[in-house]
């Protein structure tokens, strides 16, 4: 029983660094997935000249479709805003922004940095004419490419890291108690 | 002045929503609601006053809610779906056009580019124009406009929220539909400003009739082309034509053996042969029926119905005066 313990205590030291690696993983692709909805946004305010909540709407049920956990969260931010802005009209739309963007879950793996550009591309959006919505757009895509271009270029290393931190506490974890 | 706030009096004052026609709202003075034919003001708590003489003389009633730029600009956002950058060619054009078919008229200052416009800034007034539908409104028009079974080119001619584009709608319908005057006919509505129809994200909230196609948000003149081309219709309606290219356009339709519905602003049969390119229209027999409607005593009145001469068919004598082109 002692030992099965032991094991089991290692394995999840083992897995928790697995986890974090996956973490990582995990930021880098929802980062790329916001990335690739502000494109579709752009094409929709400035091609087509829908209104936001039309196409917050558009672009979050495409990318909703068959994503589950945390990858189904950008598509659901983006529903979630095109519908109360739908009903709310006399609420500002950074409010409602804001509001969808803190509601995001605790466990969705982005950073604070990532939370908090999200939450200010929000307040300029839907101000001024369709040259501002392109500035605003361009701006959060140019610091989500910074931190994507970090992530990918510490991937390899952190992931590793994670990992092998993760097997060395397990084994340290089995022989300390073995 | 907060814009949830003055909607919920507007909404407390107005019990029948279907009677008011206009709300108008300027910076700086009371939110003034014109029903069923008389203008009246919102008063804080939800009522609407009678302006007294007394109050006009001091300009605002004391108890009068006083619309400022922040309601205003409020409103616009609630308007636009806080997207006025989606309304930017609207603007452009002093109003823009929302869910509903209503129409939002803008006044402030305009910033030019050239000799264009490039936008308006500081909206300091709104003027909202409720769109409605009354079917059956056109019952007492069709007669008149249908000749052997035909339906004929008609032109719509009444001064603004007189009811012209309410009758043109249900002109539209009950071609669409058929009715006893005549079978149902495919009818392309080309709808520049979203009022005839109503679209929303391109679907008609107004009835139009199992045979209309709509083209949302397009101008008149490409957009009657683009559905004598690609409809195949047996009638194209548009709203408020006038402009040089709306005439092109129009006899194009015509070669097509396309027949016309179409509306234009105007006080009295005189004001065809005023405006250069009506006067065109007129003098080439582009239309075979003019109606002519009046605000008084309530929108939609028929004034009188005349025929390509200006020979009179129903109503009154007074479009004769016209046919002197």
């Amino acid at each position: 029983m002692r030992y099965i313990g032991i094991a089991l205590m290692a394995v999840s030291a083992v897995g928790g660094g697995f986890l974090a690696a996956k973490r990582w993983r995990d930021r880098l692709d929802i980062l790329c997935m916001f990335r690739q909805m502000i494109y579709h946004l752009k094409s929709r305010i400035l091609y087509s000249n829908e209104p936001l909540p039309e196409a917050l709407f558009e672009v979050g049920s495409r990318f909703s479709e068959g994503k589950t956990g945390s990858f189904a969260e950008p598509g659901k931010l983006f529903l979630a805003v095109a519908e109360r802005a739908r009903e709310n009209r006399n609420l500002s739309f950074s409010v409602i922004w804001k509001e969808a963007v803190e509601s995001i879950p605790k466990d969705c793996p982005l950073a604070a940095a990532d939370r908090q550009n999200l939450s200010a591309l929000g307040e300029n959006l839907g101000y001024a004419d369709r040259g501002m919505q392109e500035r605003t757009l361009l701006f959060y895509l140019e610091q989500t490419d910074d931190a994507i271009a970090f992530l990918k270029k510490e991937a390899d290393g952190r992931m590793k890291l994670y990992r092998s931190l993760g097997v060395a506490a397990g084994l340290f974890l089995f022989v300390l108690l073995v | 002045m907060d814009a949830g706030r003055v909607i919920d009096w507007l909404k407390k004052a107005v019990a029948d929503a279907d009677s008011v026609r206009e709300i108008r709202i300027r910076a700086g003075r009371p939110v003034m609601v014109v029903q069923d034919g008389r203008e009246r003001y919102l008063s804080f708590g939800g009522r609407l006053e009678q302006v007294s003489r007394r109050d006009a003389s001091e300009r605002q009633p004391g108890d009068a809610v006083i619309a400022d730029q922040v309601l205003i600009k409020e409103l616009l956002g609630m308007f636009s779906g806080h997207s006025l950058y989606a309304f930017e060619d609207e603007i452009r054009q002093g109003f823009l056009t929302i869910e509903g078919g209503h129409r939002v008229g803008l006044s402030g200052k305009v910033v030019l580019e050239g000799d264009g416009i490039r936008t308006m800034k500081d909206i300091s007034g709104l003027n909202i124009r409720i769109a409605r539908e009354r079917p059956g409104c056109a019952d007492a028009v069709l007669p008149w406009i249908y000749h052997d079974g035909e339906i004929q080119n008609t032109l719509f001619l009444s001064p603004p929220g007189a009811g012209k584009t309410t009758m043109l709608r249900d002109v539209v319908r009950q071609v669409s539909d058929g009715n006893r005057h005549g079978p149902g006919l495919s009818v392309s509505v080309v709808d520049e400003r979203s009022e005839i129809g109503a679209c929303v994200r391109g679907v008609p909230q107004c009835d139009l009739g199992m045979r209309t196609d709509v083209m949302d948000g397009c101008p008149k003149a490409v957009g009657m082309l683009m559905m004598i081309r690609s409809m195949a219709p047996r009638v194209v309606a548009v709203d408020e034509v006038g402009t040089k290219a709306d005439l092109e356009a129009l006899r194009d339709v015509m070669k097509c053996g396309c027949k016309i519905l179409a509306t234009v602003h105007g006080n009295a049969a005189e004001d065809l042969k005023r405006k250069p390119v009506l006067c065109e229209m007129v003098a080439e027999g582009m239309f075979s029926r003019y109606v002519v409607l009046s605000g008084v005593p309530a929108p939609g009145t028929i004034v009188g119905i005349y025929d390509e001469k200006f020979g009179q068919l129903h109503g009154a004598e007074w479009g004769k005066q016209a046919c002197a082109t």
